[in-house]
């Protein structure tokens, strides 16, 4: 090839580049190609022939499609939408007219949480100035004797952080009879109270705590003051058991009992 | 063009998917550059095979291509010089007088940048006419016969013109200065 030539060839790339395709058997150079490399066509998965392409090439004549009439059960889906909305629109009125009233009457809501079983009020005249959120009561240990016992309590306040004030807190003890302990002394020490009743001989007591609260009106003037009832416990001296009735459950103590074992009767002459 | 780099990526990690998406992309372009070359004397298997060839070498060739090649013009170049190894053997070009500008070929890459930018200057001075005629003939390598039969004009009218564009060459080449 001339120079001139080399020149001309490199001088008119668009004439190259601007060149139309033209249809070719793009198949048939691939496997021309992969010859020539001596590689071998890659596996396609083969895809299921068409029912007409199938009788196409068995030589068979295409029937004509044939138009049966088929009865169809006509489904209005706006029939299902409807009884939804109308289902949620009930519900909706449902709380809005009566949601209040349950959330006033049912007693859950945003209520300022009791420290015992007695609900707080609401009146609208006087209102409870709460002090502390009231606290748990558990029994430690019980010591008694056939006139006497010890109660060792544990207060901790529900909710952290508060601190009790334990001249707050009243204790009343009754025996089996129902009737009230007689209370000897009481100490206060840190979190822990002990208390000492004359005993009846009773083995199963009911300890109730309550704790006193101020009472003030709308304008935030004391008015008086009540107690509530922090807690209420049955105690078991026989086995050391108790049951808190309105917060904890069942709990054991320790139990030290110094009772006299009573005196063997007199041999009979 | 967008997908070549990945093609030939795909084609110097000797993916065979990347050579059959080359395929795919290109046998139609570069069957017509065969077609275009050999002209009236071209068949279909000619055309198969040409093409084929040019897919052979570029999978052959993949490691030794830049990154931003032109994957079409590369293939058209290459498809373009094996058809014309073919055709040179039955056409007869009226043939570029070797010293019409040239003695010598360029001794640096700036000197045969020079060189091409003088040619195309050159053949795009020409009247549009001979312009087409010039680059069939001595592009395309298309005989007389054909480019007389396609433009609907006489032999001795295109091979008039042909001397023109020559002449017309050879002027403008000279005035251009180039190093000779």
């Amino acid at each position: 090839m001339s120079e001139i030539d080399k020149l001309i060839n490199q001088a008119f790339p668009d004439e190259l580049r601007d060149v139309e395709p033209i249809d070719v058997d793009e198949d048939a150079i691939l496997s021309m190609t992969l010859e020539s490399l001596g590689l071998k066509p890659l596996l396609k998965p083969e895809l299921p022939e068409l029912p007409a392409r199938r009788r196409r090439r068995a030589g068979e004549r295409e029937q004509e499609p044939e138009f049966v009439e088929v009865p169809v059960v006509v489904r209005r889906r706006w029939m299902d939408w409807a009884g939804w909305a109308i289902a949620a629109c009930l519900v909706l009125a449902f709380a809005v007219n009566w949601g209040p009233w349950l959330i006033d009457n049912l007693g859950f809501g945003l209520r300022p949480r009791s420290s015992g079983d007695m609900p707080v009020s609401e009146s609208s005249e006087v209102y409870e100035m709460d002090s502390g959120s009231g606290a748990s009561v558990y029994i430690a240990s019980v010591s008694y004797g056939n006139e006497e016992m010890t109660l060792n309590l544990t207060l901790t306040p529900v909710m952290e952080p508060e601190n009790l004030d334990l001249d707050e807190f009243t204790f009343e003890m009754t025996g089996d009879t129902g009737k009230a302990l007689t209370r000897k002394s009481r100490r206060n020490e840190g979190n822990r109270v002990t208390l000492e009743y004359d005993l009846d001989g009773s083995r199963h007591l009911i300890l109730t705590v309550r704790k006193s609260q101020v009472l003030r009106d709308g304008n935030g003037s004391e008015v008086g003051f009540a107690y509530k009832d922090v807690d209420k416990m049955e105690l078991n001296l026989n086995n050391g058991r108790a049951e808190s009735l309105l917060k904890n459950g069942r709990f054991e103590f320790d139990i030290y009992g110094t009772v006299a074992e009573p005196e063997p009767p007199e041999p009979e002459d | 063009m967008r997908g070549d780099y990945e093609i030939l990526t795909r084609l110097r990690n000797r993916e065979q998917a990347a050579l059959e998406a080359a395929i795919r992309r290109y046998s139609g372009y570069v069957g017509a550059v065969v077609k275009k070359t050999l002209g009236e004397s071209c068949t279909k298997q000619d055309i198969e095979e040409l093409t084929s060839d040019a897919f052979v070498a570029l999978w052959a060739n993949a490691g030794k291509l830049r990154d931003d090649s032109d994957l079409k013009y590369w293939l058209a170049v290459v498809v373009r010089n094996a058809s014309l190894r073919r055709v040179r053997k039955s056409v007869s070009t009226v043939p570029l007088e070797e010293n019409l500008v040239f003695d010598r070929s360029p001794a640096t890459q700036a000197e045969k940048h020079e060189r091409i930018r003088a040619v195309r200057a050159a053949v795009d001075g020409m009247e549009p006419v001979d312009r087409e005629i010039f680059l069939r003939h001595y592009f395309w390598r298309q005989p007389v016969r054909q480019i007389a039969e396609e433009m609907g004009k006489n032999q001795a009218a295109i091979k008039s013109r042909l001397q023109r564009g020559r002449e017309k060459l050879r002027k403008v080449l000279l005035k251009e200065d180039c190093p000779l």
